[in-house]
């Protein structure tokens, strides 16, 4: 069945060739349909970060192909990835990778500099998606002075302003209490029912055990094991 | 884009700044060529002038324009350094055809 | 464009969130353009005035050189240059330097025929009689003297002469007579006890411009103990002088190069870790390297452009609105008698963009170069800082 990602046959290692080589993935296989909500689950230093970075075109695998809608984005040049990352992913990471010397807003914006939308249609898509995650009051704060889980929202609120069409996060629900994680996975299966494929990395049964996820993987010492 | 604007309208007001300059240099040049030129000349041509009187402590200083190649060696030993003249003035060379050239008469004296 | 505007907007974003920094480099890097600007304004228009007034020099100057050295000229000499053809008045000159040990000064004193005449750059008149005498503004000030007034000098026997003050050059011809002191030749001819038959140099009048070359060489094929300056000559001195390759402006432009070098040489020996995760995470959420670079690009565009625009006004400013008050002690040195001048405001635009391009050039590609390898890594490996 053709999905819009198909990861076929990837490995990555780190330092290759080098003594200090580490295997991070082995012979990965994995197709996810459009639509779909995934969980790939795991302890830490499974490869679930390394997986999710080769799927969103954070880096390349040492070999194998990454097929996004049916192209072979795993060989492209770095200058070519740029446009496919901002057409079709968006990634809540774990450490967030915010600015925290810009504000809430400028953070938020940030995906939309290089397109085509003016200044003015930035700024009200911009707010209208900080409304809808509470941060509209917050807006022209710097990040430095949020709450973890306020800064969360931030990190969400960017990876959906150009409105991709898959959201990869990455331990989503790390800096966040019960309470918060539950509305952030409310939130995900709003976009779920949308069509927007999620694909989430975690360790938390919570999140592996929401009525959003359609399938969970799991994986060890770099390979999918269920 | 309020920092893009305050920016642009900064390097703005700096070109049309370089611009009031170039037509400030226009004007005052016209006015130096009309008013002050001709007497300058007048002077220069009455009285034969060949230099600025801009350095006047060693003659090949004040006089650069006429200064033949071997003056400034010929302070004695001990003399003071010209500042900033010595720095900025080279020697200056006469011009190729103005300069000796030795030939040989037949009897191997010079001509 | 639009992307552009919207990339420059978040260049200055970043430039403000390191505003001390950045703005110290803007204070620098202007202040260094600003000297540069100001010896290539202040050279370019004395360059410029004296070819501009000089022009009506003599055509030729005739020295006489004995032994590797300026030698008084024989008079006879004239009769024989005015004999050329194509050559018109021939006047023996007589002048020479004179040392106020009390000013600690050195005069130029010029002989001239007796006349009474008045020009504009004078106040008063010229000479009428060997009695008489004419001082620049330098001089005039050093000896507290007035037309009307007198003059004393001792000659080199120890004998005093006294003149009378008939006129004093304007302060506007300061350039070129701050230090004179004019008298009629016959008493300037008593005053330096210069025997008959001798002057100090000859000038010669040559009716075409175009012969001037031509009637040099056949002075020194005539007259082969005769050293001949034809003006062209006189005016490349000043050419060179204030050339930007020698001299004055060699050496501050090397030094303020140099400093300048050092600027642009630790932005590019590399960004910090900081700046690395910085691109790492805009690539991540959709820059491409093109976006990256060019916003490196404005970064640089912005501090240079604007430092160099902001250097070029205060320099035309400090020269020829302020006249150089920073650049006048440089030139005047130990000088005991320095004019005082307006400087005519020309500019060689050449020297200007020349300058844009030496500072504005190097400083983006400073910005830009360190940034690159971060701007094609893949993001992963950008925000790891590898």
């Amino acid at each position: 069945m053709a999905g819009i990602i198909q990861v076929e046959r990837i490995s990555k290692y780190y330092n290759r060739n080098q003594p200090d080589e580490v295997r991070a993935l082995s012979d990965i296989h994995l197709t996810i349909a459009a639509g779909e909500a995934l969980v790939v689950n795991g302890a830490s230093g499974c490869g679930k970060t390394t997986l999710l970075g080769l799927v969103g075109c954070m880096s390349r695998p040492t070999s194998g192909s990454v097929l996004v809608d049916g192209r072979d984005v795993s060989r492209l040049p770095e200058r070519f990835l740029g446009d496919i990352r901002r057409r079709t992913f968006g990634f809540i990471f774990q450490q967030l990778n915010l600015i925290k010397s810009i504000s809430v807003l400028e953070n938020t914006l940030l995906p939309l500099y290089p397109g085509k939308l003016s200044m003015k249609e930035m700024k009200i898509r911009a707010e209208e998606i900080l409304a809808r995650f509470d941060l509209n009051t917050r807006a022209g704060e710097k990040v430095s002075r949020l709450s973890g889980g306020e800064q969360q929202r931030v990190a969400i609120a960017r990876a959906l302003i150009h409105q991709p069409q898959v959201i990869i996060a990455d331990e989503p629900t790390a800096h966040l209490d019960s309470v918060l994680a539950a509305e952030l996975l409310d939130i995900l299966s709003g976009l779920n029912r949308e069509g927007k494929t999620v694909l989430i990395a975690t360790h938390d049964p919570f999140v592996s055990n929401h009525s959003l996820i359609d399938r969970v993987i799991r994986m060890r010492d770099g390979r999918i094991i269920d | 884009m309020r920092r893009t604007k305050v920016f642009l309208s900064f390097i703005t007001f700096l070109l049309f700044l370089s611009v009031f300059f170039v037509g400030h240099s226009h004007h005052e040049k016209r006015l130096w060529r009309q008013r002050e030129l001709p007497s300058a000349r007048q002077l220069i041509h009455h009285f034969g002038l060949t230099d600025f009187a801009l350095w006047t402590e060693a003659r090949y200083t004040r006089n650069p324009a006429l200064a033949d190649f071997f003056a400034p060696f010929q302070d004695f030993p001990a003399a003071f350094e010209h500042f900033p003249a010595g720095s900025i003035l080279a020697p200056s060379l006469p011009a190729v055809d103005t300069r000796l050239s030795i030939g040989r008469t037949a009897a191997g004296f010079p001509q | 464009m639009i992307r552009l505007l919207k990339i420059l907007e978040f260049a200055l974003s970043s430039l403000g969130r390191r505003k001390f920094k950045n703005f110290s480099i803007i204070v620098v890097y202007s202040l260094t353009i600003t000297a540069l600007a100001s010896v290539l304004l202040l050279t370019s228009s004395l360059k410029k005035t004296a070819l501009n007034v000089l022009v009506d020099g003599p055509n030729i100057v005739v020295q006489r050189l004995a032994g590797g050295r300026h030698d008084l000229i024989p008079t006879d000499y004239a009769r024989i240059i005015e004999k050329i053809p194509g050559v018109g008045r021939v006047k023996p000159r007589i002048w020479g330097y004179y040392y106020d040990s009390l000013y600690h000064a050195n005069y130029t004193i010029l002989g001239i025929d007796r006349g009474s005449e008045q020009f504009a750059m004078v106040e008063g008149k010229t000479p009428a009689g060997d009695e008489q005498c004419m001082v620049g503004q330098g001089v005039a000030e050093a000896q507290h003297a007035e037309p009307g007034m007198d003059l004393l000098l001792i000659n080199s026997k120890g004998i005093g002469y006294s003149c009378e003050i008939s006129g004093t050059f304007k302060a506007k011809s300061a350039l070129w007579t701050n230090d004179l002191i004019v008298f009629t030749t016959g008493a300037l001819k008593r005053f330096f006890t210069m025997p008959d038959g001798l002057a100090t140099d000859i000038t010669v009048e040559v009716f075409n411009a175009g012969e001037v070359a031509l009637v040099a060489q056949k002075i020194k094929r005539l007259l082969p103990d005769t050293r001949p300056i034809t003006i062209d000559e006189i005016l490349h001195t000043y050419e060179s002088i204030f050339n930007w390759r020698s001299g004055m402006m060699l050496t501050i432009f090397t030094s303020s190069l140099l400093a300048f070098s050092i600027l642009a040489w630790d932005k590019a020996t590399g960004i910090s870790r900081e700046e690395k995760r910085e691109i790492g995470i805009l690539k991540a959420i959709g820059w491409d390297t093109g976006d990256v670079l060019t916003l490196k690009l404005c970064e640089g565009a912005v501090i240079s452009v604007t430092a160099f625009l902001i250097g070029i006004s205060l320099a035309y400013i400090h020269v020829f609105l302020l006249n150089a008050p920073l650049l006048v002690p440089v030139l005047k040195g130990w000088s005991v008698l320095f004019p005082r001048f307006h400087p005519v405001p020309y500019i060689d635009g050449y020297q200007i963009i020349i300058l844009g391009f030496l500072t504005i050039v190097p400083y983006m590609a400073s910005t830009v170069l360190p940034s690159w390898k971060a701007a094609i890594t893949d993001p992963e490996n950008a925000m790891r800082g590898v």
